[in-house]
């Protein structure tokens, strides 16, 4: 494990089933410069340090056993590209995990790199694009907009298991504390 | 990316609370309860273990008092039926819930929309 690499969370979900397939830790990363107009997530763009964890930290202190997968959002993890390769291969390589990762960069231009092709080799399903929000997601497919696109990058799922159960999931904590998340949002 | 956003519940309105306390009845976690209208307080009764609901004036919030086991871990689930009962009562219209469960202490609800 290469313990130099930080990676700037802004949040952690341990157990969501409306991020991918199945139960899915979904980390959120701190920082993104898209900018999209009508974005879910407003408070992860600025680049300032919220929660720095090595990613070997994120799952003893987020895993929790029986969940199938991982899912990386933000923010947009491809700021941080070595900390979510180190994140997605622990994933893959200690925990079994398969891996969903969302972006607002396009596919095309990420493959470019040579790191981000290796992201990719530890990727199941990569979602790319900018939210455009005149192009909602009328369905329970787990995008935002229309227009992003979805990579399957493995063999391991297709688009129905990447239909979701609803558009929103309320997780409510033991002590009353309310997490909300999805591709749409309660008032 | 998907949304996220974490709301802390605060004991505000005196209708969740007792809805609140009823569900625990209910499901047999705790023994009964009074409420005191004049007072603004609830006495909690679990098995002889009695804790305190109460606020100061209509504007505050509710804190529970007691001895202090009983009294967080009655709490900390009465804000957790609380935020239950208040999200269902205030629902958009524009969506309902598709399923719900409680699992590993989380009370989980989908919403279709």
């Amino acid at each position: 494990m290469n313990h130099d690499v930080i990676i700037n969370v802004h949040s952690v979900i341990p157990v969501s089933r409306i991020n991918g397939p199945g139960k899915r830790m979904v980390v959120f990363f701190q920082g993104c410069r898209n900018k999209c107009a009508g974005c879910f997530n407003p408070e992860t763009h600025p680049f300032i340090r919220i929660a720095e964890y090595h990613p070997g930290t994120i799952f003893t202190k987020f895993y929790r056993p029986g969940i199938e997968g991982l899912t990386v959002s933000g923010g947009d993890p491809f700021y941080q590209r070595r900390g979510l390769l180190q994140l997605l291969r622990s994933a893959r390589e200690d925990y079994g995990l398969s891996t969903v990762v969302y972006t607002g960069f396009e596919y095309e231009m990420l493959a470019a790199s040579t790191i981000c092709r290796t992201i990719f080799s530890y990727t199941d399903v990569l979602i790319d694009g900018r939210f455009d929000e005149t192009k909602i997601e009328p369905t329970m497919l787990a995008r935002g907009s229309t227009n992003q696109r979805l990579h399957f990058l493995s063999n391991r799922y297709t688009e129905k298991d990447l239909v979701m159960p609803g558009k929103i999931e309320l997780i409510v904590g033991p002590e009353g504390t309310i997490t909300q998340t999805g591709f749409s949002k309660v008032a | 990316m998907s949304f996220y956003c974490v709301i802390k519940t605060e004991l505000s309105k005196k209708k969740y609370v007792i809805a609140a306390l009823a569900e625990m009845q209910r499901k047999g976690e705790i023994t009964s309860y009074v409420v005191n209208k004049k007072k603004e307080k609830i006495e909690v009764d679990r098995g002889g273990e009695i804790v305190t609901v109460s606020r100061a004036n209509e504007n505050s919030n509710f804190e529970i008092g007691g001895i202090s086991r009983p009294a967080r871990e009655i709490s900390d689930r009465m804000k957790q039926l609380y935020a239950y009962e208040s999200i269902k009562d205030n629902l958009p219209l524009d969506f309902e819930i598709a399923k719900e469960t409680e699992e590993a202490g989380e009370i989980v609800i989908m919403l279709k929309g």
